[in-house]
This record gives C-alpha cells, sequence and structure tokens, in this order.
C-alpha cells in the first residue's frame, strides 16, 4: 500500500506539471471592426490582425502575411518616432501600404486609409485595391457599350428595340432589349443587356421613397411598363421580353461591362430564365481567428420566381466580358450552371466573393468576423479633418465563393464555354464579334 | 480491469485463501487479461474567443467503442493499453442580437479519433475492486463531419450543411497526445470475467493546428468518457 500511494503521487504530479503545457489561448486586443486608432502603428496593427484573422482567401492566397507584419511594422513604427517638423509625406504613407496590400487576391478588396498627421494635414488618404487583372480591354466600358449598341442596332428586327432608362437616371443601371432574326423564318433570338443590377433596390426606392431622389418616384410608371407591374418579383416574360412567345428560340443576356450591382436582382432578372431553382455554387465564411478557420461550404440556390419565369426551356448564351464584375459574374456563373446555358466571350473579372456591406456598424463583420471592417461613417463621408483619428475602412469580400463543381473563380473569373476576346478594331468597323458568335450559335446549335 | 494469473509471493496472494470453502471471485489473480468498452462521452474544445464575444464553443456528447489489455504486475498495480475509436466533438456557435432580434450560426463538429491510452492502473479492494489510472495517450484525428446551420450567400432560406470535415494539411495536426487519468470500479462476474465502469479523461495537450500563422488560437480538446466494459482474465 505504501507503493501504491508513492506512485500515484509521483505520477499525479507529472501529470499536473505536463497539465499546463498547453499554450495560452490569443488575448483579447479588441475587434478590430471598432478600434479608434490614434498613432500609426496602432492603425497598421489594426488592420493588420483585421486580415490577419477576417480576410476570407487565405487558403488561396499566396501572400505571406506574417512576413509582411516583419516587413511593415518597423516602417509605421519610425513614423510615429517622426519629430513634428519632419511628418510622413502622402508618398511614404501611401507607398507603405501599397506595399502591404501588394498582390492580395480578393478582386473587391478596397483598402481606404486615413492619417491626420501626414503632409499635407488633412490630405493624406490612400484608396488601394490590389487586385489587379494582367488582361485588360484597351477602351473604357462606356465607350465599349455605345460601340456594342451600334453593332446590335444592326442585327436588330426594326422596331423592336427597347431601352430603359439608358441614361441611368437616378443612378440606376439601364437595360436594351431588341429581338433578332432566328435561323428560319419565324424563328426569334431575344436579346437582354443589363448594364447593372439595382433593379429590386429602385423599386424600394420607388416605392418607399428616397430622400436622395425626391423625384425618383415618377420613374416607377416606365419601370413597370418594360418589365410588367411586379418586376421586383421577377421580369416579365411575356412583356420586356417576350422570351415567352414560341417564336422566340434562344435568348442572349449580355453583361458585358456590367460592373455588378445587388444579388437581389439575381432572381427577378436571372433566375427567371430557369424553370426551377439553380444551384450557383458553394460559399463559406469565417469561424474563428484562424486564417484558415472556415466553416463548411454552403450551398448558394437562386430561386426561380413562381409567376415570372421562362415555361419553356430554351438555348441561352450569356454575353460576358473582363469588366463583367461581381453580380455580373454571378449572373453568368448561373445561367452557365443552367443545362440549357452557354456562356460565350472571355473571362470575367474575378470578384465574385459575396459581400455584405453597408451598415453604418458593420454588423456582417460582428457576426461572421469576415469580411468589410473599419469607420464606415469615415467610408461614407470621408476624413474628418477635426479629429485625431487614423480613420480606415477596408473593404473586403464577405464569402468565398466557388462554382457548382467547386471551382476557384476568385482572382481568375469564370471562364467561357467558347472563348472570343474582345476586338476593338472590328468593333469601331460596326461588328460585333462576340454577339455574331451568339447569334450563330443560336442559328446553328454550336 | 485486467488482473493477474497467478498468485504473487511477494503480496502474500494464493489462489485459494478460503481453506476450502467456495472461492470468492477474485480475478485480480491473473495476470493477463483483454477486454472491450463501449463509452459514452463529453468533449470540451477548448480555445480562445478574446473579442468574438458573440462566439461559444460548447460541449458535446460522444460515444466510442474499444479494446484493451492488462497486464498485473502487483496485486495493486498493473498496466493497461487500449485502442478506441471516439468521437471527440464540440458546438460553435455566434448568435448576435441586432435590434432585438437574434441571428445566429452554429455547427457541430463531430471529430472522431484513435486514441491509443497507456495507463497504470492502481487498486484497491479484495472482490469489486477501485481503480486509479494515470498515464497518457496518442491519437489520430481519423475523420470528421460538419452538421450546422449557415448563412448562405445567395439563397434566402438557410439550407443546412451536413458536410464530411475537409482535412487541410496547412491547418490541421491529426497527430494528437496527451494526459489520460480517470476512475474505476470492477466487478467480478466470475472467476474469469469481471465488468468495468470506468470514468476516464484524455486530456489532449497538443494542439489540434499545426503552428502556421503569427498570432495564433490553440486548440485542446478535453475528452471524459463513461466507459462500460467486459474484461476475460487469463
Amino acid at each position: 500500500m505504501r507503493h501504491l500511494k508513492f506512485y500515484c503521487i509521483v505520477l499525479a504530479s507529472v501529470a499536473l506539471l505536463l497539465a499546463s503545457c498547453r499554450k495560452e489561448p490569443l488575448e483579447n486586443n479588441g475587434n478590430p471592426n471598432h478600434i479608434l486608432c490614434r498613432t500609426y502603428t496602432q492603425q497598421f496593427e489594426t488592420i493588420w490582425a483585421g486580415m490577419d484573422q477576417g480576410y476570407v482567401f487565405w487558403d488561396r492566397d499566396t501572400v505571406d502575411w506574417d512576413k509582411r507584419y516583419e516587413q511593415f511594422k518597423p516602417i509605421f513604427a519610425a513614423f510615429d518616432s517622426r519629430p513634428a517638423n519632419n511628418p510622413v509625406t502622402y508618398r511614404e504613407f501611401a507607398e507603405a501600404y501599397y506595399g502591404l496590400f501588394q498582390g492580395l487576391l480578393d478582386h473587391h478588396l478596397t483598402a481606404r486609409i486615413y492619417t491626420p498627421k501626414g503632409t499635407p494635414r488633412g490630405a493624406c488618404e490612400v484608396i488601394i485595391q490590389p487586385g489587379e487583372n494582367d488582361y485588360v480591354h484597351p477602351t473604357y466600358p462606356d465607350q465599349e457599350r455605345n460601340l456594342q449598341l451600334k453593332a446590335l442596332r444592326k442585327k436588330a428586327i426594326p422596331g423592336t428595340m427597347k431601352e430603359y432608362n439608358p441614361n441611368t437616371t437616378y443612378g440606376i443601371p439601364g437595360s436594351y432589349f431588341c429581338l433578332i432574326k432566328g435561323a428560319n423564318e419565324g424563328e426569334l433570338i431575344a436579346y437582354f443587356r443589363f448594364t447593372g443590377f439595382s433593379m429590386v433596390q429602385m423599386h424600394q426606392m420607388y416605392e418607399y421613397g428616397s430622400s436622395a431622389f425626391p423625384d425618383a418616384v415618377k420613374a416607377q410608371a416606365p419601370a413597370k411598363a418594360f418589365y410588367g407591374p411586379r418586376y421586383h418579383e421577377g421580369i416579365n416574360m411575356e412583356g420586356a421580353g417576350y422570351a415567352n412567345n414560341d417564336s422566340v428560340v434562344g435568348i442572349i443576356f449580355d453583361v458585358r461591362g456590367n460592373g455588378g450591382g445587388s444579388v437581389a436582382d439575381l432572381s427577378p432578372i436571372v433566375g427567371s430564365l430557369g424553370q426551377s431553382p439553380t444551384l450557383v455554387g458553394y460559399t463559406r465564411v469565417k469561424e474563428g481567428y484562424g486564417r484558415l478557420d472556415y466553416s463548411a461550404w454552403s450551398e448558394s440556390w437562386v430561386a426561380s420566381p413562381a409567376n415570372a419565369h421562362l415555361k419553356k426551356a430554351k438555348p441561352i448564351v450569356v454575353l460576358a466580358d473582363i469588366n463583367s464584375v461581381s453580380c455580373a459574374e454571378l449572373a453568368t456563373m448561373l445561367i452557365k450552371a443552367l443545362p440549357n446555358g452557354t456562356f460565350i466571350g472571355e473571362r470575367t473579372y474575378g470578384a465574385i466573393g459575396g459581400l455584405y456591406s453597408g451598415n453604418a456598424t458593420n454588423i456582417y463583420h460582428d457576426l461572421f468576423y469576415d469580411g468589410c471592417f473599419g469607420d464606415y461613417d469615415y467610408f461614407e463621408n470621408g476624413p474628418d479633418p477635426y479629429k485625431d483619428i487614423f480613420s480606415f475602412y477596408i473593404y473586403t469580400s464577405t464569402f468565398h465563393m466557388v462554382d457548382n463543381n467547386y471551382g476557384d473563380v476568385e482572382g481568375v473569373g469564370v471562364q467561357p464555354d467558347i472563348e472570343i476576346k474582345y476586338n476593338y478594331k472590328l468593333l469601331e468597323q460596326g461588328t460585333d464579334n462576340q454577339l455574331d458568335r451568339a447569334i450563330r450559335f443560336l442559328r446553328v446549335g454550336h | 480491469m485486467a488482473m493477474g494469473s497467478a498468485a504473487f509471493a511477494q503480496d502474500g496472494i494464493s489462489a485459494d485463501t478460503t481453506g476450502g470453502k467456495k472461492a470468492p471471485l477474485q480475478t485480480f489473480n491473473h495476470k493477463w487479461s483483454v477486454g472491450v468498452a463501449v463509452s459514452g462521452n463529453i468533449n470540451i474544445m477548448t480555445t480562445g474567443t478574446a473579442y468574438m464575444s458573440t462566439v461559444t464553443y460548447y460541449p458535446f456528447l460522444g460515444t466510442g467503442i474499444g479494446i484493451n489489455a492488462n497486464y498485473r504486475l502487483f496485486k495493486w498495480l498493473s498496466f493497461r493499453v487500449g485502442a478506441m475509436s471516439l468521437m471527440k466533438s464540440h458546438r460553435w456557435e455566434n448568435a448576435i442580437t441586432i435590434d432585438g432580434n437574434t441571428a445566429s450560426t452554429s455547427s457541430v463538429y463531430e471529430n472522431r479519433f484513435v486514441n491509443i491510452p497507456v495507463l497504470a492502473d492502481f487498486s484497491i479492494g479484495k472482490k469489486t475492486r477501485f481503480h486509479l489510472f494515470l498515464g497518457g495517450y496518442l491519437g489520430y484525428w481519423t475523420n470528421g463531419h460538419i452538421i450546422g446551420s449557415e448563412i448562405p450567400f445567395l439563397s434566402l432560406n438557410d439550407e443546412g450543411v451536413n458536410n464530411d470535415y475537409e482535412f487541410d494539411s496547412r491547418r490541421d495536426n491529426r497527430f494528437e497526445a496527451g494526459l489520460a487519468y480517470g476512475l474505476g470500479l470492477a466487478i467480478p462476474l466470475s472467476n474469469r470475467l469481471e465488468m468495468d465502469i470506468d470514468l476516464i479523461t484524455h486530456y489532449g495537450l497538443t494542439d489540434m493546428q499545426k503552428k502556421y500563422m503569427r498570432q495564433q488560437n490553440p486548440r485542446y480538446n478535453t475528452t471524459t468518457m463513461l466507459q462500460l466494459g467486459l474484461a476475460y482474465n487469463f
């Protein structure tokens, strides 16, 4: 019995010693979403930690974020040590943050960072968008759209061309519709083009009024006439699109140059082209501090409006290009996912990570612990030169999204089924090679 | 509880101490034993939540099954080695209240491990014996499953998740080691068969994650299992 007691005590002591070998959890340094920064170092540390813990693409990003910490922390510490007669210049401030963010994958990412201490006072603000593509068009989307519209008019059956809000009144993107001849006599191709997605937002603004646009309510009548009386639930296929007419044998849905908008438009506009809900892809968010602490993948379905969808499946071509961004890319993914959908054009921009923003308290960051963080008031209204606050706002994706085959799309875009590159020379001469290929596809079936 | 075989002269134990009367059941007279056990457990995943004040990691129940072998060195000391497959689960929840409305996401992580405990088994008692276990274990995280609710990006409704856990070799440390300790009760059913009721804790000392980032929150499993077993002595 003496032995028993002795060995028990020895083993228990060893066990107690070993039990203390667990590492301590991270200490609470505050939520980067709500920290008011007073120094260069604090601002850097807060932004670095916010990205470290809340950036949603760390599993794919090749940037060594720990190395960036070691590289840039001394630079910002040196900024804090500067005497008052040698303030940090805009160039130094900008170069430091450009260096910090350089090469990050998120194509939505926009870092807006301000120092009240730099020179000239009140003007030291940098706006950084690190997501860049090697492939770009030599022309601006507006210029392209005008040329493409000119080429479209030549293909449209006379009298069928309709435009809604072409001048983007009240900031609402425009849309176009026309009919194009099919392969055989009496067969038609319906063409839609959306230059942005904010139709549901537009409806809410019209319906409930907006102090920003007091006359906006007047614009509701033409919207209803064009898209149907309940367009916010689903555009009327018998009205604007005629797509349900038996004579329409194919549909072109054009989102080239479409800079995106609200995903609330996906179901009433794009989902209406399907007969049932469509699995567009999978998303996940963060679930912890770890860069790779992700939730499980969650299915992302887009509903087909019950009373306003295409009744019969018809071949659909989506036209998209490198200037199709965000929601336009989701529209492209959705149509590509349809059994009767084909994507013609070129790879899209690659800013597909879903993003929740726009709330003054950034509740989404506090719900998911990822996505946009920082001083939303500064983001909305600009810096306050009378406050000594090192403001920042990091606009970054809340969701990591992949397509319905778990294929990566962020930074690489949606890949076309039939690649037809943008050709400015042809377009200048009145030929839209991408549109022509879509028409040919619908006429001959390949 | 595996018991010893023949009598141990040094402990003054003989095979028959009853003077011709019917011998009491004393399975500790055998040197070797093997057994099987089933268990129910509660696992606590210990990690920090720091500023994530709305996040809670809850303990979660699991089950297990295993085999073990005991070698008796003295009447009061034997050694046990086992192999068991057991769940070490936890539930993660993030609940945030906005304007009086609560929105939440939660997931149950069902992680299955194979553990190999090596225990010193101190025991006292004549017929029914009480045991104290002290030792360690090695474990391997074999697979996992996630069941829960998520807020999906596009869909209006929560579709829920029910997926196998995808290991990430950059993050997941599938090897586990730690302390094992507990108490037990061995009730002899015959001269060779006994029933064991053990309450054993596996206290992980290795982080479930590899060191892959500068500011990392460690994660440790602590699994307390109530184990019911049958052991055959020979």
